[in-house]
This record gives C-alpha cells, structure tokens and sequence, in this order.
C-alpha cells in the first residue's frame, strides 16, 4: 500500500466518523437574548425583603411554637410571596437548566450523602417533611407529613401522612413507605448518608422498634430522651435523610431495579440520565407539591462558568448557577438574576486555642482576636470581591431563619460589632502589647459550590496587613484541608491547623445548635472550646448550655440557652463571621419567567417545578 | 519482529505494575472521598459511617491487595460515587472522546503540515518566521484559553456554533480544534525540520537535475519521506490528547474520559481514577506500539531484530 493511499484512506475515514458521530444528534438551535430588565430593580426587591425581616421572624418564631406545641398542628403559611409564581395549564415544553455539579449522579437517595448535591434528586422524591413554599423567609412545611409535632409524652413524635399521594407508578404513598424509607436509609450497607447515622442515634434504642406505623397513614417515632429539634432530620432544609421510597416497588424490583428506575412521588419523574453529562424528567401531575409548568426538564452537568454563561446567552439553556464574579456579565447581557438569600456564612476561625502552646501566641489573646475582626472592611468585600451579591453577618452560624434565636437582638448585634474600625483594631493590639502586628497562617481552600473562598481570605488578609497583621495564606485544595479540620490524626499541637486560622463555611440552615456542635462540642472535631480532658472554663459553660438547647422542652428556656450559648461564642471571637453569602442563578427572559428560590436553601431541587414559562410569569410586568 | 513485540509487552506489563502503585498511593495521598460526601459540619461518627459503608476503612496493604488481584481478573473496582464498575463508567465515556480525535487530528494535520512545508521551502523568510511564531503561540497557548476564546468568538459574538455538550456535527469543532491546535505546533516543526533534510538530500537534487516541476520535487519526492517521522508523533500525540482532553471536554461540558478523569480526581474516587488512569496507559501504551511496528513497515530502513 503507498503512502498515498494511507493519507487518502486516513483522511475518507476521519470524515466518515466525523459525519457518522455527529448525524444522530440535532443540532442546538441558538436564540438571541435581549436586553429587557435592569438588574437593579432585583436588588432594591430584595432590600425590601430585608427590611421586612423583624416582622416576617415574628410569624416564623410563632410557627415554632406551634410545631412543638403537645398536640399536632399544622405548618400555617405565611402570606405568599408577592405575584412570583402562579398555577398554569397542562405542562409544555423543556426547561434547560446547567448546572455547575450534579453530585454523584446516583438514582437511589441513600447513595447521596449532602442534600446540597442532591438537587438533581429532589425533584424526583417527596421527604417527609418539605419547604413552607409560602413563607417569604423559607423554613419547613409539609411534605409527605400534612401534620406533625411531638406528643405529650415528650420523647416521641408523630406524624400524619398525607391522604391521596401517590407515587410515580401509581401505588398509594403511604406510612409503611416512610417507615421503610427511613429504615433504609439507616441501616442499609451502601448508604452513605451521614445523617442516617445522626438519626439513628437520636432515636430510642434498639432502632428497629423505634420507628412505629399507627395506622397507613400515621407514623410514631420514639427518640432517646427529649428531642425538640428531631423534626430537622428528616427535611431537605437541613439534611438528606428524610427521603420517601417506595417500600413495595424497592421490594419487588431490588435495589438495582429501583436504581434503573426511580420511583418517587415528587413533582418530576425520572426519564434517563447519562453519568457525567445530564439528567432528563418527565412533568408528574399528581405530586402534592405541584404541577411542572414544563413538561419536561434537563439537567446538565456543565462545570465551566464560561460555558454556561455563553450557554444560556446563546439560548442553549434556559437558566444556570453562577458565582459573583460572573454577576457583571449576566447583567450585561441581558439574562435575568435571580438571588436566593440566606444560603450560608463565610467565616474564619481560629483553631487549638486552648492548649496550653496557645497561650504564647497572640492570637491567644481575645482582644488581638477581636482586633482582627475590626480590621476587616466586610462591606468593602461585599462590593468588590462578591460583586455586591453579598449580605452583612450575623453571628456564626445564624441568620433571620434561625430556630431558638432572638434574631433582632442579634441582627442589632451584627451592626454594632462587625463592624469596620481599624483605629480600634490598632488600639486593641497596643493594649494586647502587639503595637507592631505579629504573624499568623491562614489556611484556605474553595468549598463545593463555593470557589471563591480563596478570594475571600486574600481580602481578609489583606485587611489584616494593614494593622500589621502578616498573614502566611496557605492555600490549599479541599481534599488535602478537610482531613486537617477532623481531631482524629490532629490531637498534638503542631498537627493540623492548631496554633493558625483558617476559612470555613457555614450552610445556612434553620438549626444553629448543631453547626455550634460540630466546632465548640468537647467531643466534636473542631473541639474550639478543647476536649473532654482539656475542656476551658468557656467550654464547661458551653457544654451545659448546649444539653439545655438540645433537650429542653419548654420554648423559652431552650431559646434562652440557645442565645446565651451565641452570646459566649461571640464574646470568645474564635469563630468569626465574615459576611453571609447568597446563590446566583441566570436565566433567559425569553423562556423562563420570574421565580423565587427558597430563603435558605441555594439549590433548586425543590424549586424546579414552580419556575413559570416566560409568557405565564413575564419578568416585565 | 515477533521477539521485539513480545519484549514491548512484557515491559508494557511492568510499567502498568509501577503506574498501577503510583495511581494507588498518590490518590489516597490526596484526601479521603467520605470527606467530600458529608457535610462540613459532620461528626466524626457519620463520618465514619460512610468511609465504612465505601469500605474505605480497611487497611491501605489490604485495599492494595483487592486492587492488583481485581486488575488481574479484569476488574477495576467499582466507582465509590457513581455506584458503577469503573471499567464500566470508562469504556462508556471513551467512544465520545474518540470522536473527537479524528476531527482535532484532520484539523492538526491539514494546518500543520502545509505551514511546515512552507516554512522549510521559505527558510529564513518572514513566511518561515509568521510559521514558527504560530508554532511558539500553539506551545505556549494552554488549552483553556484557546477554548474560551474560541466559545467568545464563534458562540456569542458571531453565534455560529454551540458553545458546548455534545451533539450535531456543529458541536465537534470547537472541541475539536481546541484538542488539535495542541498538536500543530508540534507537527509543523517536525515537517519543517524533516523537509529542510529530504531537500538536501542526493535523490531530491537529482530530481532537480532531471527537470522535475518544483511542486512535483517538494510534494511527491520531498513530503512523503518528511512524513515518515511524523508517524512517530503519532503516539506522542494520542498522549497529549488523552491529557489535553482533560481541559477540552471540562470546558466544552463534553461527557468524555478526560472529564472522568477530573471528576474522579475532584471526588477522590480511587476504583475510578485507578481505572482511568490504568486504562489511559494501556491505550498509550498500545498505540506507541503499534506505531512502531507501522514505522518499520513504511521505513525499510528500520529493522528491530
């Protein structure tokens, strides 16, 4: 054969592979997307939201009280959001969402472990308890529970399942499934969701006999001990356990029968998905959330910012997440932003204060700790590195959401005490004897969802450098950081971050007491407050005001232990809110009209089925 | 021939041994997959709840074990994310990268060869210059950018081609160029470096001599023996496109084994990784073979007894 022939034969074929490759497929078909709304209008909507956060607490604290009130009750709705979604017809055409991470892209609920990742799942499953989808500030509502709330005996609770669901293929939704759900989510050997483990423990042991079905449509739960805050296990608000399967399809089809073909009961049932590129769903009429006003919808996995920017500006997708960085652009080009409040807090926190090392380093001192504070210019950030999608702070892990919190007191507090003075952050180190500064490390990484973290620690050190403060930033990816915050393998000063600071994350739940938990508790991994054998005078009061907070049944008392335990981390200025974040979505305002995500919650898993058509719900009213 | 092929193999075997305990011990180097499964905030009991339920709380020698023995059977492991074999999860994604290489190949050869070509004929000239400065920019130029440029210019400015995922024959040729502008650099190098040789040789002077048209002497006498090391690129090549994809199919949200890859490295998802990168080697390492049989086939003058 001549080489000719070779280059000939060689060429022929890489056209017809080419052509065979690409023919199956239609081609995309772009659309031009105008410039029809400014994007400031958005912004003043949501400083009116913001103003309005003392009245709105009022009637969210007094929905508390009802929930844990000794008889069941209802999750009463607020008023409504102002005209953002209505109820339409019959389902029509395809919502194209993309979407920077799809999780594990697994069909089977206990094969995810966050509910953050699980967005691509919530449409599919119902969890036992849902979003008040009314209330301005978000919080639970119904699920697959109508009712629910803790009974007189004060160690079980009770939940009344909805009459008339129905799962995707029809058979009745009722309390066995949930039973099963749950159990499965527990005990089942591949499940790797972490708060199946957490609500195991929190019920009566043996576990087996801890969950009860009454009647098909009421389920009893006996929990070890008083548990007020049980109910925060078993929603997507909080975490991923809580997801109703179907006990007889699961049963009848196996694990691997299920996972081929999901059956849920939420408002999206499951079409096909390809690992890696995208998840497709078909409208399901008879879901107690609502109906899709698409009738069908994709999901794709598109984890280049530019791409999905260039994306829905083209047409390709109707809407996609973004960071701050990319807000300018969308808004040059005309696409439509929507911001979802609330969804979580950067913060910076210094780690092994309390061995005895410790005390010979500045950051030793609290008032070199609040100093640093006072240094940073939070707004400053909010404008520049977040592009001014960015909230001011309230204390570590709490925000106008927050159950068992006096959220005026503490909104007040954020005002007062976050604030920008580097005059007294300077007067603050000359008293601590550090007039000069002193050095420290600073460790960073980018968390999921989150790569800008490593932007926001340049800023803050940079604030610091300016009092004299010489940071070390070390950044680092999040593999290698995560491992460095767990006590295991870290117990020695010198090991992990003891002796430095670094960022961290809080997401943006209801619950603050158990995220206080995981960084303050003598047998958590962050141990900020020391461990068992080494626990500070600080950390013995924590640990007594915690077991109040988690057990207490009378309301009062339990806030009040649950503000005096924000008051004593606050005072300590080791865990340290920066400013509180928000999710960013863009969306055509050819074919998607106004929406709202839910206060809190940066996914949309649950939002997906209430986004309008354009012309239903037009962005121009 | 056959003894050479053999001897390849065997070395084959043991360079996949070596890169089997690197792959293995650089990805548990790197973090720990429940880490990035639960929570920030969970506990060190939920925690290790899920490192138990991945079996990823057995002991790094006994995980060895299950790895090598699993390779000799064939069997990678199963992916500790998506819940599938990682062979699985592979040779589903290759097919799509693989359609991408003839076009990004069709792309680097047809620009790289005629600049190379030309550059050798107008040694020394400004043409020779504006070709080796495309050479210096393809090196140098990462492929993210180049990707990025191009969805800028041929998506949103002149919306002529998607900007991503896969689909209609549109959709192959932004990726496709991306991939291939890696290799015409090198490519175009490599020919003008082999024609500016074949030109000084006897039997293109006699060509001369005889009277033969100058573009008969450049692309019939003088090309196809320039070409001949091109072949050996090849495999250098195939290298750079399984590394290069990486980067291409993670911008172009194209569903191919380089965006495995990334995600198996991003999710610490060490049956996956190890698979990939495994089987990443074994492909390499086929082609090159195979390449080097094929160039003592069209170059008589290379013998491996």
């Amino acid at each position: 054969m001549s080489l000719k022939a070779v280059w000939i034969g060689s060429l022929t074929l890489s056209l017809a592979l080419v052509l065979a490759c690409g023919g199956a497929a239609t081609p995309a078909e772009p659309q031009i997307v105008e410039v029809t709304r400014v994007v400031t209008e958005q912004v003043e909507v949501e400083k009116v939201v913001t103003e309005q956060v003392e009245v709105e607490k009022q009637v969210e604290v007094e929905r508390q009280v009802e929930v844990t009130r000794e008889v069941l009750v209802v999750a009463t709705p607020v008023p409504p959001v102002e005209g953002v979604v209505r109820q339409q017809d019959d389902p029509t055409g395809t919502l194209t969402v993309s979407l920077q991470n799809l999780g594990s892209q697994v069909t089977d609920p206990i094969l995810q472990g966050r509910a953050g990742h699980a967005q691509y799942q919530a449409p599919i499953y119902d969890a036992l308890l849902g979003f008040n989808y009314d209330s301005q500030y978000g919080g639970v509502g119904p699920g697959v529970a109508a009712e629910w709330g803790i009974d007189p005996d004060g160690s079980s609770w009770t939940f009344n399942i909805a009459p008339g669901l129905v799962f995707h293929n029809g058979e009745v939704l009722d309390a066995h499934d949930v039973k099963f759900s749950l159990e499965r989510t527990m005990y089942h050997d591949e499940s790797v969701v972490g708060d199946g483990n957490r609500l195991n423990r929190q019920l009566r042991q043996p576990s087996e006999e801890a969950i009860e079905v009454i009647d098909d449509l009421t389920l009893r739960m006996h929990t070890d001990g008083s548990k007020p805050h049980f109910w925060s296990l078993l929603t997507r608000a909080v975490f991923q356990g809580g997801q109703i399967m179907p006990k007889d399809y699961i049963e009848s089809v196996g694990d691997d029968g299920f996972r081929a073909e999901p059956i849920g009961s939420g408002p999206w049932m499951y079409a096909e998905h390809s690992v890696g590129d995208y998840f497709r769903y078909e409208a399901f009429d008879k879901s107690h959330r609502g109906v899709p006003h698409f009738a069908n919808m994709s999901l794709l996995l598109v984890p280049e910012e530019s791409t999905k920017l260039a994306m829905v500006r083209t047409g390709q997708a109707d809407l996609i997440d973004l960071v701050p960085e990319s807000a300018p652009e969308v808004e040059a080009s005309g696409a439509q932003l929507t911001v979802i409040e609330g969804v979580g807090m950067f913060i910076y926190q210094f780690w092994g204060l309390y061995y005895d090392e410790a005390q010979a380093l500045a950051v030793g001192d609290i008032r070199v700790r609040q100093a640093m504070s006072l240094a940073i210019n939070r707004q400053d950030i909010i404008d520049f590195t977040l592009n001014g999608y960015g909230r001011p702070s309230m204390p570590f892990a709490t925000f106008p959401t927050s159950v068992d919190v006096d959220v005026p007191r503490w909104q007040k507090w954020g005002e007062e005490e976050l604030v920008y003075d580097p005059d007294r952050a300077r007067a603050l180190l000359a008293e601590a004897g550090y007039p000069d500064g002193f050095e420290v490390t600073f460790w960073s990484t980018n968390f999921s969802g989150t790569p800008y973290m490593n932007d926001l620690s340049q800023a803050v050190t940079g604030f610091w450098e300016e009092i004299g403060i010489k940071s070390d930033l070390k950044i680092i990816e999040i593999g290698v950081f995560s491992p460095m915050t767990r006590r295991p393998g870290h117990d020695e000063w010198g090991e992990g971050f003891n002796g430095a600071v670094s960022i961290f994350r809080n997401a943006g739940r209801p619950l603050p007491v158990p995220r206080y938990q995981s960084t303050f508790h003598p047998d958590s991994n962050h141990v900020a407050f020391g461990d068992r054998d080494s626990l500070t005078p600080v950390g013995e009061e924590y640990l007594r005001l915690h077991e109040i907070a988690i057990s207490e049944r009378d309301d009062a008392k339990r806030a009040e232990a649950t503000n005096d335990i924000l008051q004593l981390v606050a005072d300590q200025w080791i865990g340290v809110p920066i400013v509180q974040g928000v999710s960013l979505y863009a969306s055509n305002p050819e074919t998607v009209g106004r929406w709202q995500g839910i206060y809190g919650r940066g996914e949309l898993g649950d939002v997906f089925h209430r986004i309008p058509h354009a012309e239903g719900n037009p962005w121009q009213q | 021939m056959q003894k050479y092929i053999l001897n390849r193999l065997l070395q084959g075997v043991v360079l996949l041994f070596i890169v089997a305990l690197i792959v293995f011990a650089l990805a548990r180097a790197t973090g720990n997959p429940a880490d990035l499964m639960v929570p920030e905030d969970a506990t060190e009991e939920e925690r290790q709840f899920v490192e138990r339920n991945l079996g990823l709380d057995r002991p790094y020698h006994v995980q060895l074990f299950v790895f090598l023995t699993g390779i000799v059977r064939g069997d990678f492991g199963d992916s500790i994310v998506y819940k599938k074999p990682a062979a699985e999860l592979f040779f589903e994604r290759l097919p799509n990268t693989l359609k991408l290489l003839p076009l990004s190949m069709f792309i680097a050869v047809s620009i790289a060869i005629p600049l190379g070509v030309v550059a050798a004929v107008k040694r020394g000239t400004w043409i020779d210059q504006v070709a080796g400065a495309i050479a210096v920019f393809g090196v140098a130029t990462p492929n993210f950018w180049i990707a990025i440029v191009c969805i800028y210019i041929f998506s949103v400015w002149l919306d002529v081609l998607p900007p991503g995922r896969m689909g209609g024959p549109l959709h192959y040729i932004l990726p496709a160029f991306t991939l291939g502008t890696f290799s015409i650099a090198g490519i175009m190098r490599l020919i003008r470096s082999s024609m500016l040789e074949v030109l000084d040789t006897e039997y293109v002077k006699l060509a001369r001599i005889k009277g033969l048209q100058e573009w008969k002497v450049f692309w019939k006498h003088c090309l196809r023996n320039a070409l001949i090391p091109v072949l050996t690129l090849f495999g250098v090549f195939v290298g750079g496109f399984v590394t290069g994809a990486i980067v291409t199919e993670t911008v172009f949200a194209w569903p191919g084994i380089g965006r495995l890859t990334i995600d198996a490295v991003a999710q610490r998802d060490f049956p996956l990784l190890q698979a990939v990168i495994l089987l990443d080697a074994v492909i390499i390492l086929a082609v090159n073979l195979v390449v080097d049989i094929l160039y003592a086939y069209v170059n008589p003058r290379i013998r491996y007894d």
